[in-house]
C-alpha cells in the first residue's frame, strides 16, 4: 500500500468513527470502520456539494446538524452520501437490527419517539445552519 | 451457418411466450443470456437479518453494488441489489444509449427484465386496446392459456371490471397487516370511494399461492428483493429452462443479434458470439424479434442501416404517493409477508380520460436505508422514523398511459448507440385527488411528498414499430406483428404496441407474442 493510500484510508477510518458516533452514539466496531473505508474508497467523491470532512473532524463539529442543514439545501452533498453509506453498512449487521426494525408493538413509544425527533431535527437544523455560517466546511 | 425453422431473438416475457407456443416446431432462441450467480440466501429475510453476521455480501454485495443509489442515478431497489445485478449486467456496453430525459434500462439476462418484475399480470380489455388493430377477444384465449401455465393468484372483486375474467385464478396471496386493514376499510366505504372514482382489490400476480405445475407455493419469506428465481414467482427463465430440458426448443446463449437480411427462402440473422467476438450467421424461415422494445427497434434500424429515421418511443409515467396509517405507527414488524404488490387500485373518474392503475406496496421488503433519506429529518430521526413508520406505511405507485408524441423518439446513431429523446408531457395529475380519497381509508399523506420518477423508470418501453390495420412504410407491422415490407420478420414484443395503457403490459405482451407465434406457425404451413 502506498503512503498516499494509507493516509487516505486512515482519514476515511477517522471519518467513519466520527459519523458512526454521530448516528449511533457509540464507537464504531472495527469491522464497520474497515467496511466503510472499503465502500467509500471504491466510489468517486463527485457530489455536487463537497464537504471538508477534515475540518469537521478537527473542530469536532456536529456532523448530524451540518448534514440536515446541507441536505435541505442540496441532497447531492458528500456528507449525506457518507452518512447514507454508514447507515447501509450498519443495517446489514444483526447488532443494529433493533435500531432499524420495530420488533415489538410500541404505539406510545413510537409516537413519542417521532415527536421527540421532530423537535430534535428542528434544533439540529438551526444548529447546522449556524455551523455552516460560522465555519467554512464546504469544499 | 446454423439454421432453424424459426429463430426467436430474446428470452424475455415475449420471446419465451412465443417459443412456448411454437415448442413443437424447430425453434432456436438466440440470446445473450446472463444468469444469476449462486447465493447463500435461504430462510426468512428478517430472521436472517436478526441472526446472520455475514449478510453484507448478500444484501449490499462484495463490491458494494447495493450502494448504487447513494452515488448514482436512481435504480429500483430490486435491480440494484447484488444478486439481481445479472438482470441489467453490461447492458450499457452491449447496447449503448444516448438519452435525453430518459433513464433507460435494458436486460440481457435469460428471462429479461421479468427476472425482477413485480409479477403483476393484467388482461388488456377493449378500452386498453384503443388504437390497436386487435380486440380483447383476439388475446383472450392466450390470456387463458397463460393463466393456466404461469399460475396467477387473485380473485374476483371490485377490480374485475378492469382486470377481466377471474377464471382459472389460484387463490389470492395472504395479505400483510396493512393490506388487510386497507381492504377491510375499503369494503365498508366502497360506494363512497366509487363516487370518487377509486376502486381497490386484490392484485393479479404471477406468484403461486399454492403448488402449481411443479413449482412450490410462495413461502412468505420476503426475500424477493434480494434473491432471484424464487420458485413461486414466475419468470420466463423457468419456462425456457423447462422447454430446453424437454428438448422442445434449442437455446443459444452468448449471442448478441445485431441485424438480419431477408433472402428468397427466409431470413439470415447476424450475431456476435460474445465469448470470441466472432461474427456468426444463422438462417431460418421465420425470424421473431422479441429482444425488448428498444433492442428490437435497434436491430431493425441496424438491418436497414438507417441512421436518419426516428421511431416513436412510449413509456408509462410513474409516480409514488407515500401514505401513513397513524393507527399502525409503532406496530411490530411482520416477518412473513409478500414484499411485492399488496393491493391494486384503479382510478376511473372524470379527472382522467382513461383509468389509471395503481399498485399498493408495503415498505418492508427492502432495507430501510433504501428510503432512509427520503424522510426530511436528521439522520438519527430518520432511523427512528424508518423504525416506527415503516410498518405503518404504504407506497401507492401510479402508472399513467402514454400515446405517441412527435418529440418522443429513438434514432440509431452511426456509432451504433441508440439515441432516445423524451419530453415529459404536462398531463393531468390525479395524486392530489387520490391523497384525499385515501384519507377516507385512514391513510394520511400529502401530494407534496409525491415523487415523480424520471421518464424511463417504468421499464415499460414500447411503440417503435407499431402494429396497424394498414401498415405504412418499413417501420410498422401488420396486426400479426409482421414487419411491413418484410415477408418473414415478426415483432413479438411491445415495440409493436401503438400506445401504452396504464395497465402493466407484460401479460398482454406475452399473450400477443403467442398470438403472433400462431400466425407464424400458420404461415409456415
Amino acid at each position: 500500500m502506498s503512503g498516499l493510500t494509507a493516509n487516505a484510508d486512515a482519514f476515511l477510518a477517522r471519518e467513519a468513527v466520527l459519523l458512526h458516533q454521530a448516528v449511533f452514539g457509540f464507537a464504531a466496531p472495527k469491522e464497520v470502520v474497515s467496511q466503510y473505508v472499503d465502500a467509500v474508497s471504491r466510489h468517486p467523491d463527485d457530489a455536487r456539494v463537497a464537504v471538508d470532512m477534515v475540518r469537521i473532524a478537527d473542530l469536532l463539529l456536529d456532523a448530524e446538524a451540518i448534514e440536515i442543514a446541507l441536505r435541505l439545501r442540496s441532497r447531492q452533498n458528500s456528507l449525506t452520501r457518507k452518512f447514507h453509506v454508514m447507515c447501509y453498512l450498519c443495517e446489514t449487521r444483526p447488532e443494529y437490527y433493533r435500531r432499524f426494525v420495530c420488533e415489538d408493538t410500541r404505539f406510545v413509544r413510537g409516537f413519542l419517539s417521532l415527536a421527540f425527533h421532530t423537535f430534535r431535527t428542528a434544533y439540529k437544523l438551526l444548529k447546522g445552519r449556524y455551523l455552516l455560517w460560522k465555519y467554512d466546511v464546504l469544499g | 451457418m446454423s439454421s432453424a425453422e424459426i429463430i426467436i431473438v430474446g428470452s424475455g416475457a415475449a420471446g419465451v411466450a412465443a417459443a412456448y407456443q411454437l415448442r413443437d416446431r424447430d425453434v432456436l432462441v438466440l440470446d445473450v443470456g446472463f444468469r444469476p450467480e449462486p447465493d447463500s440466501l435461504s430462510g426468512n429475510l428478517y430472521d436472517l437479518r436478526k441472526t446472520r453476521r455475514d449478510l453484507l455480501a448478500d444484501l449490499l454485495g462484495s463490491d458494494f453494488e447495493g450502494l448504487h443509489n447513494v452515488f448514482n442515478a436512481y435504480l429500483s431497489p430490486k435491480l440494484k441489489n447484488p444478486h439481481m445485478r445479472f438482470v441489467t449486467r453490461d447492458w450499457q456496453t452491449l447496447s449503448p444509449i444516448v438519452a435525453e430525459n430518459f433513464d433507460a434500462v435494458m436486460s440481457f439476462a435469460m428471462g429479461g427484465l421479468a427476472n425482477a418484475w413485480g409479477a403483476g399480470v393484467y388482461r388488456y380489455n377493449d378500452d386498453d386496446l384503443r388504437g390497436f388493430p386487435i380486440k380483447a377477444h383476439d388475446l383472450d384465449p392466450y390470456f387463458d392459456a397463460l393463466t393456466k401455465k404461469v399460475g396467477v393468484s387473485g380473485r374476483a372483486d371490485a377490480l374485475e371490471p378492469f382486470f377481466g375474467s377471474s377464471q382459472g385464478l389460484l387463490p389470492p396471496l395472504q395479505l400483510d397487516r396493512m393490506g388487510r386493514a386497507i381492504l377491510g376499510r375499503y369494503e365498508k366505504k366502497t360506494r363512497e370511494l366509487a363516487n370518487r372514482g377509486l376502486f381497490i382489490g386484490r392484485p393479479r400476480v404471477a406468484v403461486l399461492s399454492q403448488d402449481h405445475d411443479g413449482r412450490s407455493g410462495y413461502g412468505y419469506e420476503a426475500l424477493e428483493f434480494f434473491k432471484p428465481h424464487v420458485p413461486a414467482i414466475y419468470t420466463p427463465a423457468f419456462t425456457l429452462t423447462e422447454m430446453v430440458c424437454k428438448r422442445e426448443v434449442r437455446y443459444a446463449p452468448g449471442h448478441l443479434v445485431t441485424g438480419f437480411q431477408e433472402t428468397p427462402s427466409g431470413v439470415t440473422a447476424f450475431a456476435t458470439q460474445l465469448s470470441t467476438g466472432n461474427k456468426v450467421v444463422f438462417s431460418c424461415r421465420k425470424l421473431i424479434l422479441a429482444a425488448g422494445a428498444l433492442n428490437s427497434a435497434k436491430i431493425v434500424l441496424g438491418s436497414e442501416h438507417d441512421f436518419e429515421r426516428t421511431l416513436p418511443l412510449l413509456d408509462n409515467a410513474v409516480s409514488y404517493i407515500p401514505l401513513v396509517d397513524p393507527s399502525k405507527i409503532g406496530a411490530s414488524q411482520e416477518s412473513r409477508f409478500f414484499s411485492g404488490v399488496s393491493l391494486n387500485a384503479v382510478y376511473s373518474g372524470p379527472l382522467h380520460q382513461e383509468p389509471v392503475q395503481m399498485s399498493i406496496y408495503g415498505m418492508s421488503g427492502t432495507l430501510r436505508s433504501d428510503f432512509l433519506f427520503d424522510f426530511p429529518l436528521s439522520v438519527r430521526a430518520n432511523i427512528a422514523a424508518a423504525k416506527f413508520l415503516t410498518p405503518a406505511m404504504v407506497i401507492v405507485q401510479l402508472f399513467y398511459p402514454d400515446d405517441p408524441r412527435p418529440g418522443n423518439c429513438m434514432q440509431l446513431l452511426p456509432s451504433g448507440a441508440l439515441k432516445l429523446k423524451y419530453e415529459p408531457r404536462a398531463c393531468v395529475r390525479i395524486e392530489r385527488h387520490l391523497v384525499r380519497a385515501f384519507r377516507l381509508l385512514g391513510l394520511l399523506g400529502s401530494h407534496r411528498l409525491c415523487r415523480y420518477l424520471a421518464p424511463g423508470n417504468s421499464f415499460h418501453y414500447a411503440g417503435a414499430l407499431p402494429m396497424r390495420e394498414n401498415p405504412e412504410g418499413q417501420y410498422e407491422t401488420d396486426r400479426y406483428g409482421r414487419l411491413n415490407e418484410k415477408q418473414h420478420v415478426y415483432i413479438a414484443d411491445a415495440a409493436s404496441f401503438p400506445r401504452l395503457p396504464s395497465k402493466n403490459y407484460t401479460f398482454a405482451m406475452m399473450a400477443n407474442a403467442m398470438r403472433i407465434a400462431d400466425r407464424v406457425r400458420g404461415s409456415l404451413a
